[in-house]
This record gives structure tokens, sequence and C-alpha cells, in this order.
């Protein structure tokens, strides 16, 4: 069973492969705009690419409040308590 | 998809001639779509995940007149300028004809890719706005703007003047954020463009498209929308998003429409290679015309994209390399379906063809002294036709500066050679991510705000990618002091922000480490040929 800190680090390895960023520096606060500096693409590369790793139906509109770090790491908990309950 | 009827252009001394215009069905993107009132056929899918609307062509001019009512009724009258603020949706298709049916012009403005809250007009649209002298903007309900909003179609009487304003559309295109350009392109211009695709393609009302490129983008404007209106086709409309999202959808529904013709930048192909997933389940074998450019076209992503997918049926050259710039509307030179390979191999590198000149327009390729260039030798890619720009919107120096005795400078590096055009660089140096084009200069100067850098400390250029699979942004700013670590964050940060691009790679250097110019000027050229992979200084 995977822990909330596994799915951080799994997360945080995303972004990482997304905007060179060390994983080591990215912080659950950091803001995927401001401080990551991801462009629209980046960050729909990112929700893109956690689908996939995930196996997770996300949609355009799913995408559209995200923001942070832990607004993504928020997104694909709530995905997969979906998916555990389904 | 017939065979093209008109022979390629003849190469001569570094000169290509799509030979002469065949006469247009129509003159005005108005009568192109009222000649199609009665026809019920579907235009445009609209596809919004597992939903799908469907827009006429009648239902599509009806909705325009219902937009040209709205605006009238906003006090917008013939000879006016009115901004088109949406989506890939029927909103934008009825509003910018709703501008042509009232003989205004429309300014279609960049809508952002991910969606979220209230709408809001993007970075840089206010200096449009006032570019453009916009009069009324057709926008979602409740977006905040400096002008009137009109959001919906209505009922009423207007005065349909659809010949009163030369100037179509005005296309924003590589300017900078504070001082926007905006090439003004004739109707006769958008129509030349439109129908010169389509001839070069062979295309015909039994083609099937699918697109995901915005509306307010020239290739998905003129590409998608305006081609298709030319021959009446029909095309499935995906977002950007959608497809950033979930890239295998447009493969998809590609294979379930028997798509015929698909249009995107470079990266659309590398995304597909790379997240698109296995061939199988898929059935491409009916797409004969995918076309790449509004970026450079890179051999290495062409091959791997039809390697992937030949087992879904893919024809080895179906991914067809063009050329085009807004200030031509769009299209310059196609390679045709069926077209030899003519690639051309240059210091190390396959540069793909990018064919030859649509109906009406000529090319030749310029030394630096003006004279004619000979075949096989670099220059300025030179433009003269029926789709070149009036100029730049109340830009008359930057106007003056495009010309040079009545043909269209396009700042773009190539060479004529196999009688074909090759793009081999751009002179102005921009660098294009995803589609949109920034200059160094505006990112150079972006970056020294924030960083303590000596003068002309920064260096922003792209780099081609591993297997020429596509370019990166680098910046290399040279430091005064060691403060690595908060320099590329706070470097990276800043320019989403101030510009909406991401750094792909940021260089950190000693002061005075940049190659210079005795002057003092920076050599990019050289820094990206030190930056590039393998050559990191």
């Amino acid at each position: 069973m995977e822990t909330p800190a596994d799915l951080d680090a799994r997360i945080i390895k995303l972004i990482s492969q997304v905007v060179p960023v060390k994983p080591e520096q990215i912080k659950r606060g950091d803001r995927l705009r401001e401080d990551l500096g991801m462009d629209s693409v980046c960050s729909m590369e990112l929700l893109s690419m956690l689908a996939e790793e995930l196996d997770l139906d996300v949609g355009v509109e799913d995408a559209a409040g995200i923001r942070t770090v832990a607004d993504t790491i928020a997104l694909a908990a709530r995905f997969l308590r979906a998916k555990a309950a389904a | 998809m017939s065979k093209p009827r008109h022979l390629t252009g003849v190469a001569t001394a570094a000169a290509l001639d799509g030979g002469p215009q065949r006469p247009l069905e129509w003159e005005l993107l108005a009568h192109a779509l009222e000649a199609r009132e009665r026809d019920d056929r579907p235009w445009l899918w609209f596809h919004l995940g597992a939903r799908r609307e469907a827009l006429s062509y009648s239902g599509a001019y009806a909705l325009a007149r219902g937009w040209a009512a709205a605006l009238f009724q906003a006090g917008v009258r013939a000879g006016d300028a009115v901004a088109i603020f949406q989506p890939n949706s029927p909103a934008f298709v009825g509003s910018f004809f709703g501008a042509q049916l009232l003989g205004a012009t429309a300014v279609p403005l960049p809508w952002p890719v991910v969606p979220g809250g209230a709408p809001s007009l993007p970075m840089g649209a206010e200096a449009m706005l006032r570019v453009a002298r916009a009069r009324a903007v057709c926008a979602p309900p409740g977006t905040a703007a400096p002008l009137p909003v009109v959001a919906e179609p209505s009922r009423g009487p207007f005065v349909q003047n659809p010949q009163a304003r030369r100037t179509a559309f005005i296309q924003f295109t590589s300017g900078s954020t504070g001082a926007p350009r905006g090439a003004e392109i004739s109707q006769r211009a958008a129509m030349s463009s439109a129908f010169g695709m389509a001839r070069a393609l062979g295309l015909t009302a039994d083609d099937v498209g699918v697109s995901w490129l915005p509306f307010f983008h020239d290739m998905g404007l003129v590409g998608v929308l305006l081609s298709s209106l030319s021959v009446g086709f029909a095309v499935h409309v995906l977002r950007p998003a959608e497809v950033l999202l979930h890239p295998r959808r447009w493969l998809e529904l590609m294979s379930s429409e028997r798509a015929s013709l698909t249009v995107a930048p470079n990266f659309g192909y590398e995304l597909l290679v790379r997240r698109g997933g296995a061939p199988d389940g898929l059935m491409l074998g009916w797409l004969r015309a995918a076309l790449s450019g509004s970026e450079p076209v890179l051999r290495g992503t062409i091959d791997a994209f039809e390697r992937r997918f030949e087992p879904a049926g893919l024809r080895r050259g179906a991914v067809l390399p063009v050329y085009g710039l807004a200030e031509n509307t769009l299209g310059v030179s196609f390679t045709r379906p069926g077209e030899l390979d003519a690639d051309l191999q240059l210091d190390g590198r396959w540069v793909p063809a990018v064919g030859t000149p649509l109906e009406g327009t000529q090319v030749t390729v310029r030394r630096p002294d003006g004279a004619r260039a000979l075949e096989h030798e670099e220059g300025e890619i030179m433009v003269k036709g029926p789709s070149v720009m009036d100029g730049y919107v109340e830009e008359p120096e930057a106007t003056a500066k495009a010309f040079d005795r009545g043909w269209l400078k396009t700042g773009d590096r190539g060479v004529i050679a196999k009688g074909q055009l090759h793009v081999t660089g751009r002179d102005k140096e921009l660098v294009i991510k995803a589609g949109r084009k920034f200059h160094p200069a505006d990112i150079e100067r972006e970056v020294a705000q924030v960083v303590d850098t000596p003068p002309n400390g920064v260096a922003a250029f792209s780099v081609l990618r591993e297997e020429q699979r596509g370019e990166e942004l680098v910046v290399v700013v040279e430091l005064k002091r060691d403060e690595a670590f908060d320099v590329a964050r706070k470097v990276r940060a800043h320019l989403v922000d101030a510009l909406g691009v991401t750094a792909d790679r940021i260089e950190l250097v000693k002061a005075g480490a940049l190659p210079r110019t005795t002057s003092g000027k920076l050599r990019r050229a050289e820094c990206a040929e030190r930056f590039s992979v393998g050559g990191r200084a």
C-alpha cells in the first residue's frame, strides 16, 4: 500500500521530469507557475504524465484548479481514493 | 483527396514560382460562408471529453447572423474592429464570421490553454485591443474587459456590408508583450491562402480533418477553419488542453473518423511519439496529409512518428513539412502528398524540404547585399504573392522594414535546392516554443531585471534536442556573485510570469564567460553552438 509520503515523492519526481528542478529542491508549497516556472503547456504535460503513471482518468476541467505541488498531490490522492472505492 | 492538378513550382537560380493563381470562388470570407447557407452537412465537430457537438455550414451561417445582430446592437459598424476572445467553439466561428458579415475586422485574441475560474483576457491583450482599435470584444459572459463585451448572439436587424473594409482580420504575431505586432490580412489574402492550401494538397469536400490547434492562431484559423470552408469538408475539433492531457485522443479521433488531414507544429508529433501509446487498435491509413509547420520541422520527429505508427497503417511520407508565417497569412510553401523526399544535409544535420510555393506565390533567397543567392546558397527567404499582409497595424516603420521592393522579408533563413525550399534558421533568432514566438531580447531583458548580472550578461537562444527531436530554450546567465541555486529558480519563475514561457535549461556562468563582439554585444549564434547538446561550455 502506498503511503502519502510515497505519493508525494512520486509526484515530485514527475515534476522534476517536466521542469529541470531537482526533486530535493521541490517543496509541497511551491506554486507550479510562480515558483517552478511551468507554463501552461508544461502543467498540462505534468497532469498527463500523472494520469498515465497512476492510470487515472483526469479531465481538462480537473486541471483548472491546480496551482501548487500540494494541489497536484491532492488531485492524485482524490482520484486514487475514487478508484479504490470503485 | 484528388491528385494536385497543378504542377509543382519550377526552380531557376534560387527562385521558386508557384505558378499563376487561378480565380478564387469567393474573394470575401462572408461570401464563402453565405454560399453554404443551405448546406446542412456538418462542418465542425467540437469534441469535449466524451461529448461532441456538430455545427453545420448552414448552422454556422445562421449563428454568424446572430452574432452580427448582437454586434450591431452594441454599436459595431462596417469598418470597425472587433476582438474575438473565445475557445475553439461555435461562439468563435459565429462571432468571427458575424464580424465579417458587418464588414468589421476580426481580431482574434489568445485563449488560455488551461481553463480556470472566470475568463479573463490574456497577458498583453490590452495592448492588442489598443493597437487594433477594437470597438468591442466577443467573449464569454462575465469576462472583464476594458471594452463593451458582446457575450451572446441575438436577433434583430443589422446592415450587411462585407466588402466595407479591406482587412478581414488582424493576426497578432511576434511582437513583444508591450508592443504587439499585428499583421493586417486582407479579404483577398485570406481567401488566397485558404484556396492555395486546399489546391496544393488537392483537398476536396470528401476530406476529413482532425485538429486541436487554437482558432486564434494562424494555423488553426486559416489552415483549418478557412481551408475547410473554402472547399467544404468536415473537421473534428479538439481543445489544445485535451490533447496535451491525453495525446492519444488525437490519434483515436483520426482513426475513428478516418481523417485524411491533420495539422500541428513539430512538438505535436513529438508528443504523439512520446506519449501517444502503442499503434494497436488504431487505423491511420486514411491520413494523407499530416502537416507539420509553424515551428522548425525536424526530420528526427517525422521519422520517429511515422515509424511508430506504421503498424497502424500510417504511410511513410504522410507527414508533410510546410513553411509559412503570419505575415503571409499562413502558408508559403507546402510539400505535396507523394512528393519525393528532397532533404538537404547541412552542417551534419538533415534539413527537411518544405516543398514549393502555393499558387500565385514566388519565393527567392537573398544575400545580405540584396542580390539573389544561387541554388544551395543560404540567405534570407523573400516572398511575393496574393497572401502577403498589407502591413503591421499602426506600425508604419516596422511595415517599411518588412518589405524590400515589393518582397516580404521573412526574417527566416533558407536554401533553395533540389527544386524545393529548405528553412535553415531564423535571422531574427526567434525562440519558438509550442508554436509561440519570443524575441531573445525580451527574454534577456526580463532576466536582467531579476538577476545581478553584467551588461549583456544574459543570453537566450534555442538549441536542438538530441536526435533532432525538438528545440529547447536555453538561458545563460553571467553571475557577479556565487548565488547559483536561487538564481536559476528566480529566473525560471520570472520568465513564466512575465512572458508565459518555460526555460528548459538555465546555465549559470562566471561574468565575462559569454561570447561577445568587440563592442560588447552578444554573439547568440556562438552561444547556441557552445551550449547545444554535447557542446557545453
